[in-house]
């Protein structure tokens, strides 16, 4: 007996969205306190993690009762980071995924065979363990 | 006796996650793509098939963004 399963990633894991974000080469700042996210539509938003995407345009990162969500003027970061909405998303994602599996099948105790990047961009991993 | 289990995971540029179990029978299966599945997000759809020994998580991208 097999299965297929369908979930929705939802990013709750602030430790792999670092990792994922420091993969990405995304500097951020982190402030308990709150720091506030330059460029959004001239307003005063404010995120406990900051993504300085460039010199002018932050991505905050808040915390909702589902998980993160990002806080961004989009415009501003696609005009100077060259990165749409969408690849931000989407990219942040797939990496924050790869962290996730990454922990939990260390955590069951396999041992990592490969763990390649396809030329479709795709990653694949081969995780092994004898009991 | 040792028994090897192999696990293939391939996740897509779009979030997308898919799990292969090799080598574990179906109650394991279940097990190891479980735990995969919770760290993920919340499954929203589990169909069991007897013809193979594959399980898909399927990762769909639901991150909200705060244009408002």
């Amino acid at each position: 007996m097999s299965h297929f399963t369908t979930v929705q990633t939802k990013i709750k894991n602030l430790v792999s969205l670092k990792a994922a974000l420091k993969d990405l080469g995304y500097e951020f700042v982190e402030d308990e306190q709150g720091v506030e996210v330059r460029g959004y539509l001239g307003q005063k938003e404010r995120a406990e993690l900051v993504v300085r995407a460039s010199k002018t345009y932050d991505i905050g990162v808040k915390k909702t009762a589902e998980g993160y969500e990002f806080v961004s003027d989009w415009w501003g970061i696609e005009t100077t980071r060259g990165v749409t909405q969408e690849e931000f998303v989407k990219t942040v994602t797939q990496r924050y995924a790869y962290h996730q599996v990454l922990s939990e099948v260390a955590r069951q105790g396999y041992t990592i065979e490969t763990d390649e990047v396809q030329q479709d961009q795709t990653i694949s991993i081969t995780v092994r363990k004898w009991q | 006796m040792a028994v090897r289990t192999e696990l293939h995971i391939e996740i897509t540029p779009d979030g997308e996650v898919k799990v292969t179990v090799k080598g574990a029978s179906g109650g394991e299966c279940l097990e190891l793509t479980k735990a995969l599945e919770q760290e993920l997000g919340v499954v929203v759809d589990r169909q069991m098939t007897s013809d193979y020994y594959q399980s898909t998580v399927t990762a769909e991208d639901t991150v909200k963004i705060g244009e408002d």
